[in-house]
């Protein structure tokens, strides 16, 4: 299982780039990350909307009321700075990734 | 033994909604999604199998504890948050008001007993003054149990008000200058204008000077002498601000939450 605090600075980028697939809302948004990540991930649903309208408020997405088969839907569309933002987090996840895979390898010893 | 109450899914779903309510952090819209978003967990729980308790029970756990979920809206919705902490105490600074004068008249009430029942003159100067002590400690007693007891009828008539900002505020503002009125009527704080402050004064005198001050400080205008009618008209224009202020704040907090209704 993910750490609480890893999945909290992780929130923002996996949001955007499901967001980059298409619109969608906050039910089908958490069971397509606990499906993807194979129950790795688990959060508290609730926390996700918060996150939701922070992101809104800093212009990275929009959101729009819908009613489908009779139930209404908040449904959530990435914005240009959004796409902006997702290609720069994953820029900075990258480099963390490659630091962390760099570090992992057995160390050469140079006598 | 008494029948295990029957369990109503919509009830349920009502009352879980009231709960995370009680943060001004979460406005219609955010209950509005959460709601969506319970509503939409529980029919695949109901379809495998479990019964309507257990699918709310384990669809609004999966959202999260209310403190947690509105603990994280606060932390976002800053402005609502302090927006309610702003009309709140506006609310007690008008309330002020009215228990100015209010105090005022325990005041002068006391004195004419003490003046007519206590032959020792330095307790009769203590009289009045015990009796505004009395007075305030009962009203923060009251204050302090209201505001524990949550769900007492006092908070859900204010809650009430709050949906109605305009009529909050003129009420609020009729009962000011009613308990101004009152006030000035039974006791005249004209006495101890700063010029004919005593030389020698006694204790109540002291405190009814400082009393006097504050109420001046706050309204900002002695409505005693010349122009008095205009004076007094301009004594309510600070209260009036601030009873506007409130309906301001109580009516955007009203229009945020409708916005998406």
């Amino acid at each position: 299982m993910i750490s609480k605090e890893l999945v909290a600075a992780s929130t923002v980028p996996l949001v955007l780039a499901m967001l980059g697939r298409g619109e969608s809302y906050g039910y089908e948004l958490t069971r397509q990350i606990q499906e993807m990540s194979e129950g790795q991930i688990a959060w508290s649903e609730g926390m996700l909307y918060p996150v939701l309208h922070w992101m809104e408020q800093q212009g990275l997405i929009e959101s729009e009321w819908r009613v489908e088969q009779a139930r209404k839907r908040k449904y959530y569309r990435i914005r240009a700075d959004g796409k902006k933002a997702l290609k720069q987090q994953r820029e900075h996840w990258k480099a963390l990734n490659s630091l962390l895979e760099q570090l992992c390898q057995p160390q050469r010893h140079s006598i | 033994m008494s029948a295990p109450t029957p369990f109503h899914l919509a009830t349920a779903i009502t009352a879980w909604r009231a709960s995370l309510a009680s943060s001004p952090a979460l406005h219609g819209d955010s209950l509005d999604e959460l709601e969506s978003h319970l509503r939409s967990s529980i029919p695949s729980l109901i379809a495998s199998g479990l019964s309507d308790e257990e699918a709310f029970l384990i669809a609004s756990r999966r959202i999260g504890p209310i403190k947690a979920v509105q603990h994280e809206f606060a932390k976002v919705n800053e402005s609502a948050v302090w927006a309610s902490r702003a009309s709140w105490m506006l609310a007690g600074v008008l309330l002020m008001q009215v228990l100015l004068p209010l105090s005022d008249l325990a005041m002068f009430l006391a004195s004419v007993v003490a003046k007519h029942f206590i032959a020792i003159r330095s307790l009769r100067q203590i009289v009045p003054m015990a009796a505004i002590f009395g007075l305030e400690a009962v009203l923060v007693i009251t204050a302090m149990r209201v505001l524990r007891s949550r769900c007492s009828d006092l908070t859900k008539l204010v809650r009430n008000l709050m949906t109605r900002p305009v009529l909050a505020a003129i009420g609020l503002f009729i009962l000011i200058a009613a308990a101004g009125e009152l006030g000035r009527h039974f006791y005249r704080v004209e006495r101890f204008e700063p010029a004919s402050f005593p030389e020698y004064p006694s204790i109540p005198e002291t405190y009814q000077y400082l009393r006097v001050f504050v109420l001046n400080l706050v309204t900002g205008v002695r409505p005693f002498h010349s122009g008095r009618f205009v004076a007094a008209a301009m004594c309510f224009i600070p209260q009036l601000a601030l009873a506007t202020a409130i309906a301001i704040l109580g009516r955007r907090e009203l229009a945020q939450s409708k916005a998406f209704n």
